[in-house]
C-alpha cells in the first residue's frame, strides 16, 4: 500500500503543480492576492506530496521491495542499510525524484521565505516554478517512474553498481542535486523579473542567499564526487576532465559569476543584464548538467545508462525551458539594461574582470564538453578534447583570477587606489614570492610549474589574510582593538575571506599534487616490497574476505620510512557477483596533509608463488584539494547566514509591530 | 587458407593491467617516462574517455605495446602520434589538432575573454558624471526613507 | 483497498486544505511593506561602513549615497499596482482544489496499480518458507536456503543445498561461494570440492582456473578416485596446450571406469574430439615479417574478390582481416561494398557487422 500511496502522491503532486502554475498565474493577472496566496498554498502542497513519494521509494528499497520495478533493477537484500536507501537515488528514475524533491522543496521555501517580496513579482515567480515542477514531474511520471511496480517481482534484485557503494557516493548527489536545483529559484527570479519588467538593487539581493545556498550545496558535493574519484576508481587521480565532471562544473562556474556580479547589481545598480542573464545560465547549465548524463550522448563513466527517447526527452525539455528563459531576455533586456561606467581602477572593474575570466573559463569548460559532439554531428569525423586541452586554455584563465584576487576585496568602490592596495600587499607578495622561490630551490625533482602553483597559492592566502588584517586595522591599533573588530566583523566578511582563503588552500594543494606526486607499480610476491616517495612498502600478507555482498583479497601492506613503522594500509580488491563487477578499495595512510596512496591489483599466478600488482601512489598535500572547497562551501553557508542579507526577517527587528 | 590459424593466434589474447605494470615497462627509465607522457595524450578508444595510461582494457595494452615498442626503436613523440592518428584518427589524441576545424574550440575561450575585456574597456571612465540631487529630491528621499522608520 | 483510498483521499484532502488555508489567510493580510526604503537605510549604513573602512573615498562616498537615493526615488515614482484581497466567488476556490484532486485520481489511475499490496522481502520470504519446497522455483529456494544458512552457519550440508538451488538458478558465484563455506566448515568431504571445482568453472565460463584446479586437486587428495576431478583436470591440461598429457590422463580414466558408467559415453566423445583436432598454433606475437606475409595473403584475397565477387565468406572473412589489422578506412570501405552487395541476405549482413566488430589486433 504504501508503494501505491507513493504513486498516488506523485500524480497529487503533479496536479498540484499545474493548480500552482494556474492559480499564481491568475493571481498575478488580475492582482488577487488570494489566488496568489492559493497558488503559494498549492507550492506547499506539492513539495509535501513530493517528499511522501520520495519516502516510499526509500521505504520500498528499505523492504527489499522488488515489486517495485525500480528497486529491483538497483537493489539487492545483502546490501547493506546505507546503500539501500542510497539507492532510492542512484538509478535515472530515483534520482528525477530526488530533482524534484529539491525543486519542489526550494519553490516551497521561496514561498515561505519570500515574505518580503513585492507581490507581483512572488506571484510571478511561483508561476515560473510551478511550471518548472509541472515539466519535470511531468517527466518523472510518465517517463521515467520511479514507483511503476511489476506483476511478477523477482526473487532477488539485480544489484546497484557496486563503484557506486560508497558513503561518499552515497552523499554525493542529494549534495550535488540541492545545488543543481536551488539555481532554479534563481532562474524563476530572473524570469520574473523580466516579466514584471522590472530589475533593481532590491532584486540583486533577494537574488544573492539562493544563489549562495545552491553554490555552497554544488561546491561540497562536486568536492564529494572528487574525493570518491579519487579513492574509488583507484587511478590517484581527483578530476579527469570527464564530461560529467565538466557539466557539474559548468553551473558551478557560472553561479560563482553570478555571486560576485550580483553584488555590482547591488551596490551600484549596474550589470542587471549581466547579471540576469548569468542567472538564467545557471540553471541551464545546472539542466544540461544532470541531462546530459542521462541524454547518452556522453560517455562517461559517471553516466546513467538511459535509453535515447527519455534522454532526448530531456534535452528538449532543457531546450524548452532555458529556450524560453532567453527569448525572454532577448526581448526584455534591452529594455532593463541599466548601463553604468567604471573608473578602471575600482572594486567595480576588478568584479567584471572576475566575471569575464569566469564566462571564459566557463566557455573553455562548455567547448571542450559539447565540442566533440558537434564537430562529430557536422564533419562526421570523431575527436577528442582531454585534460591536455583544459590544461592550456582553463589553466592560464584560472592563473590570471589567482593572481587578480587578492587585490580586489582591497579595492575602493568607485575609484580605487593602485598604490594603495600594493601597498597593503607588498608583504603578500614577497611572502609568496619566496614561497615559490624556496619549492623551486629546494623541492626536488625541481618543478617550474609545481613552485608557481605554490607561489599562487600562497599569494591568495597570504592576500586574504592581508584582508583581515586591513578590516581589523591590525598592528595600527592596540591588539586588543584589532581583536575586539575581527570578533565582530559580519558574517558576509568572514564568508567572502573564507570562500578566498579555501581557494587558496586547493591551489596549494592542487598545484604540490599534481607537480611532485610519485608512483611505482610492481608485481610482489608475499614479503616483496617497493619504495615510493621516500616511504618502504612491505606486503605481508593477503588474505580472503567475505564481505556482506562480496568477496574481496585484503593485502595487508606495511609502510615504513627509514626503518621505523609508519602505517599498516589494507588495500581490497572486491569482487560483487551480483553483478559480476570488480572493484578496488584503495588503503590510504595520511601522513599529515598527504596520502601514501596504495591500491591492490590483480593476482598473477608463476611458476613457483602466486605474485601481487602492487600500485602505489605518493601524493603529497593531496587533503588539502579537498579541504580548500569545504571551506569555501563552509564560507558561503557563513555568508548565507549573515542576518543582514535576509530582508524580510531583518525588518521585523527595525520596525516592531 | 594458411592464413586463418595465423589470425586466430593474432586474436589471442594477450594478459594487460594498467600503463604502470612492471611486465610491460621499457628498461630504459628516460624511454619509460617519454612512453608514459606520450599515453596521457592517447585515447583508449573503447573505454569511456580513459586515456591508455588509465586504462586497464586490452586494447589499451596494445597501444601503449606499440607505443613503447616505437620510443624503444628511438621515433620521435610527433612521429609517434602521426603514426597512431594516420592508423585511428585524430579520435586517438587527447589533445584536439591545432587544425582550421579546431579554431572555434581553441579561439573560443580566448575570444570569450577578448569580448568581455572589449565590453569592459569601453565602459571605462576615468571620472564617472557623479549622480547629483536635486533640493526637492533631498527633501523626498528624507521623506521616504524615514516614512516607516521606528 | 478501502485503507488505500481513504488515505489516498486524505492526501488529497490535506493538499487542498493547504491551498484553501492560504488563500483565507490572505484575505486578512495587508500588504507587504515597501522594501525599497528599508534596502536604502541599509545601504547608506554600508555605505558608510565602507569609506570607515577607506574603500570609498569621500567625493565617491556622496555619489554613492546619491545614487542610492535616486534608486530610492525611481522606485517611489514607480506606479504602484492596486491588488484586490477579495475573496474571489467560491466556485473558483472550489474548483482550484478539486480540479487537480480529480486530474490527480486520474493520472493514478492511468498510470498507477491500484490496490497492489507492497511485497517486502521478509515477507515473501516467510510465505516462502511456509509452503512445501517443491513449490518453489530455484531462485526462491535458493533464497529460503540462504536464510537457513545464516540461522545456522554450522552446517556444512545447509550450504551443499544452497549450492544446488544456486546452481539450478543459474546463478554459478552464489553455488561457488556457498561451497566456499561449506568446504571450510567440513574440508575433509571429497564430494564438496568437487562440487566447488565444478562451481568455478562454471562461474568462469567453463574455463579452468587456479581456483577451480586448486578444488580438483584437493578433491583428489581425499579421493583419488573421482572421476570428475581427474576428467576436469585433464580437460584443462589439453586446454592449457599439453593434449599428449591430458589425453593419456582422459584414457587412464575410461580404463578405470566400470563398463556400465553412465559417464563413459561423454568421456569417449571428449577423448575422440580432442584425438581429431589438429594441434593449435602457437601464438606468440608477431614479427614485422608474419605481419607482411599477413598483409600480403589479405591483399590477395581483396584483389581474388574484385575478380570473383560472389563469394560471401570471402567477403566476411575480408572484413574481419581488416577488422583485425586495425585498418578502419579499408574495413569501412570494405563492409559498404559487401552489405550492397548482400542487402537482401540478413543471415550474411549479421556475420558481416560481426566480423567489422572483431577488436583490432593485438
Amino acid at each position: 500500500m504504501i508503494a501505491e500511496l507513493g504513486a498516488f502522491a506523485l500524480a497529487l503532486a503533479l496536479a498540484f503543480a499545474l493548480a500552482q502554475l494556474v492559480l499564481s498565474a491568475a493571481g498575478r493577472i488580475r492582482r488577487s492576492t488570494v489566488l496568489a496566496a492559493a497558488g503559494e498554498g498549492a507550492a506547499l502542497a506539492v513539495f509535501g506530496a513530493v517528499a511522501l513519494a520520495f519516502a516510499a521509494l526509500i521505504h520500498a528499497f528499505v523492504t527489499s521491495d522488488f515489486s517495485v520495478a525500480n528497486v529491483a533493477a538497483n537493489s539487492h537484500t545483502e546490501k547493506p542499510l546505507l546503500y539501500k536507501v542510497a539507492g532510492a537515488w542512484g538509478s535515472h528514475e530515483g534520482s528525477m525524484l530526488l530533482w524534484c524533491l529539491a525543486l519542489t522543496g526550494y519553490g516551497a521555501a521561496a514561498v515561505a521565505f519570500g515574505r518580503s517580496l513585492p507581490r507581483p513579482l512572488k506571484a510571478s515567480m511561483v508561476a515560473v516554478q510551478g511550471a518548472l515542477a509541472t515539466v519535470f514531474l511531468a517527466y518523472t511520471l510518465f517517463a521515467s517512474n520511479p514507483l511503476a511496480r511489476v506483476a511478477d517481482p523477482p526473487v532477488e534484485g539485480r544489484s546497484l553498481n557496486p563503484l557506486l557503494q560508497d558513503p561518499a557516493l552515497a552523499i554525493h548527489p542529494p549534495f550535488l542535486y540541492a545545488g543543481y536545483v536551488g539555481m532554479s529559484v534563481v532562474f524563476a527570479l530572473a524570469v520574473a523579473a523580466l516579466i514584471e519588467g522590472r530589475i533593481d538593487a532590491a532584486w540583486a539581493r533577494w537574488v544573492r542567499p539562493w544563489t549562495l545556498a545552491a553554490w555552497s550545496l554544488l561546491t561540497v558535493g562536486i568536492t564529494l564526487g572528487s574525493f570518491w574519484a579519487y579513492y574509488e576508481l583507484g587511478w590517484g587521480g581527483w578530476w579527469f576532465w570527464d564530461p560529467v565532471e565538466n557539466a557539474s562544473f559548468m553551473p558551478w562556474l557560472a553561479a560563482t559569476a553570478l555571486l560576485h556580479s550580483a553584488i555590482v547589481t547591488e551596490k551600484r545598480g549596474a550589470l542587471a543584464g549581466w547579471t540576469l542573464f548569468l542567472a538564467l545560465a545557471a540553471f541551464s547549465f545546472s539542466m544540461l548538467g544532470a541531462f546530459l548524463v542521462r541524454s547518452g550522448v556522453l560517455t562517461s563513466v559517471h553516466a546513467f545508462a538511459v535509453d535515447p527517447t527519455r534522454g532526448v526527452l530531456l534535452l528538449i525539455i532543457l531546450g524548452v525551458t532555458s529556450g524560453a528563459g532567453f527569448a525572454l531576455f532577448a526581448w526584455r533586456a534591452p529594455k532593463l539594461a541599466q548601463g553604468g561606467v567604471f573608473a578602471p581602477v575600482s572594486r567595480e572593474s576588478a568584479l567584471v574582470l572576475n566575471n569575464i575570466l569566469l564566462a571564459a573559463a566557463t566557455t573553455t569548460v562548455l567547448l571542450g564538453t559539447l565540442y566533440p559532439l558537434i564537430r562529430e554531428a557536422v564533419t562526421g569525423e570523431p575527436i577528442s578534447v582531454g585534460p591536455p586541452y583544459f590544461n592550456l586554455t582553463f589553466t592560464p584563465l584560472m592563473a590570471a583570477l589567482a593572481i587578480l584576487l587578492p587585490a580586489g576585496p582591497l579595492l575602493a568602490w568607485k575609484r580605487g587606489d593602485a598604490a594603495g592596495v600594493l601597498q597593503r600587499l607588498w608583504v603578500a607578495i614577497l611572502i609568496a614570492l619566496a614561497a615559490g622561490l624556496l619549492a623551486y630551490a629546494l623541492v626536488s625533482p625541481r618543478k617550474a610549474f609545481g613552485a608557481a602553483g605554490l607561489a599562487m597559492g600562497t599569494w591568495i592566502i597570504a592576500g586574504g589574510i592581508a584582508e583581515l588584517i586591513e578590516r581589523t586595522r591590525g598592528f595600527r591599533v592596540a591588539p586588543a582593538e584589532s581583536l575586539r573588530r575581527l570578533v565582530r566583523l559580519p558574517r558576509g566578511a568572514w564568508g567572502m575571506t573564507l570562500a578566498h582563503l579555501g581557494l587558496g588552500v586547493f591551489v596549494l594543494g592542487a598545484c604540490f599534487e599534481t607537480g611532485w606526486k610519485a608512483e611505482r607499480a610492481e608485481t610482489l610476491p608475499l614479503g616483496g616490497a617497493l619504495d615510493v616517495g621516500g616511504y618502504h612498502l612491505v606486503l605481508d600478507a593477503v588474505s580472503d574476505v567475505d564481505g556482506p555482498n562480496y568477496e574481496a583479497e585484503r593485502a595487508t601492506i606495511r609502510a615504513t620510512r627509514d626503518g621505523a613503522p609508519i602505517c599498516v594500509g589494507q588495500p581490497e580488491r572486491r569482487f560483487y557477483p551480483a553483478g559480476g563487477q570488480t572493484t578496488s578499495e584503495v588503503a590510504i595512510c595520511y601522513r599529515g596533509a598527504s596520502h601514501l596512496y596504495i591500491v591492490l591489483g590483480e593476482r598473477r599466478e608463476t611458476a613457483t608463488t602466486p605474485v601481487w600488482l602492487v600500485r602505489a601512489y605518493w601524493n603529497p598535500w593531496a587533503t588539502l584539494i579537498f579541504l580548500g572547497p569545504v571551506i569555501m562551501g563552509l564560507g558561503g553557508l557563513i555568508s548565507l547566514s549573515d542576518r543582514r542579507l535576509r530582508l524580510g526577517v531583518a525588518r521585523r527587528r527595525e520596525l516592531p509591530a | 587458407m594458411r592464413w586463418r590459424p595465423v589470425l586466430a593466434a593474432l586474436a589471442g589474447v594477450l594478459c594487460m593491467a594498467a600503463a604502470s605494470d612492471p611486465a610491460e615497462r621499457l628498461s630504459d627509465p628516460a624511454q619509460e617516462a617519454r612512453a608514459r607522457a606520450i599515453f596521457a595524450d592517447v585515447r583508449c578508444l573503447v573505454c569511456q574517455n580513459e586515456s591508455i595510461d588509465d586504462s586497464e582494457a586490452e586494447l589499451a595494452g596494445d597501444l601503449r605495446k606499440i607505443v613503447r615498442e616505437q620510443v624503444r626503436q628511438g621515433r620521435s613523440d610527433a612521429e609517434i602520434k602521426r603514426f597512431l592518428t594516420n592508423r585511428y584518427g585524430e579520435f586517438v589524441l587527447l589533445t584536439p589538432s591545432f587544425s582550421v576545424g579546431n579554431l572555434a574550440l581553441w579561439g573560443g575561450p580566448f575570444l570569450a575573454a577578448g569580448l568581455g575585456l572589449v565590453l569592459l574597456l569601453s565602459r571605462l571612465r576615468n571620472r564617472p558624471a557623479d549622480e547629483t540631487l536635486s533640493a526637492e529630491d533631498v527633501r523626498r528621499v528624507r521623506e521616504l526613507s524615514e516614512s516607516d522608520a521606528p | 483497498m478501502i485503507a488505500f483510498w481513504a488515505t489516498a483521499g486524505v492526501l488529497s484532502a490535506a493538499a487542498a486544505l493547504l491551498v484553501l488555508m492560504r488563500a483565507a489567510r490572505a484575505a486578512t493580510l495587508a500588504e507587504p511593506a515597501d522594501p525599497m526604503p528599508v534596502l536604502y537605510r541599509r545601504q547608506l549604513a554600508e555605505i558608510g561602513e565602507l569609506a570607515d573602512r577607506g574603500l570609498l573615498g569621500a567625493a565617491e562616498r556622496k555619489s554613492a549615497e546619491a545614487e542610492a537615493a535616486r534608486r530610492l526615488l525611481d522606485a517611489a515614482d514607480r506606479p504602484s499596482e492596486v491588488w484586490s484581497a477579495a475573496s474571489p466567488r467560491g466556485v473558483i476556490l472550489l474548483g482550484a482544489v478539486s480540479v487537480p484532486a480529480a486530474l490527480a485520481l486520474l493520472l493514478y489511475l492511468g498510470l498507477g496499480a491500484p490496490g497492489m499490496a507492497d511485497q517486502p522481502f521478509e515477507a515473501r520470504l516467510t510465505h516462502w518458507r511456509a509452503v512445501s519446497p517443491t513449490e518453489l522455483s530455484p531462485p526462491q529456494m535458493a533464497a529460503v536456503l540462504q536464510r537457513l544458512t545464516r540461522e545456522r552457519p554450522d552446517d556444512p550440508e545447509g550450504y551443499r543445498f544452497l549450492a544446488l538451488a544456486e546452481g539450478a538458478s543459474d546463478n554459478p558465484a552464489g553455488a561457488a561461494r556457498a561451497l566456499r563455506q561449506a568446504v571450510r566448515l567440513a574440508p575433509d568431504r571429497a564430494e564438496l570440492w568437487e562440487m566447488l571445482g565444478e562451481a568455478l568453472m562454471l562461474q568462469a565460463g567453463g574455463q579452468m582456473t587456479a581456483d577451480a584446479r586448486a578444488a580438483f586437486n584437493q578433491d583428489l587428495k581425499l579421493d583419488p578416485k573421482s572421476a570428475a576431478a581427474r576428467f576436469y583436470l585433464a580437460q584443462g591440461q589439453i586446454a592449457a596446450g599439453d593434449r599428449a598429457g591430458g589425453l593419456a590422463a582422459w584414457r587412464a580414466l575410461e580404463a578405470d571406469l566400470p563398463p556400465d558408467d553412465p559417464r563413459l559415453p561423454r568421456l569417449r566423445r571428449a577423448i575422440a574430439e580432442a584425438a581429431a583436432q589438429p594441434a593449435p598454433a602457437a601464438g606468440p606475437a608477431l614479427s614485422a615479417d608474419q605481419l607482411t606475409a599477413i598483409r600480403g595473403m589479405v591483399a590477395g584475397l581483396a584483389a581474388r574478390l574484385r575478380v570473383k565477387p560472389d563469394d560471401p565468406d570471402g567477403w566476411v572473412r575480408l572484413v574481419r582481416a581488416y577488422a583485425v589489422l586495425g585498418e578502419t578506412a579499408k574495413r569501412e570501405a570494405t563492409l559498404k561494398d559487401a552489405r550492397v552487395r548482400y542487402a537482401g541476405r540478413p543471415d550474411i549482413l549479421d556475420q558481416l557487422s560481426q566480423a567489422a566488430r572483431t577488436e583490432p589486433m593485438r
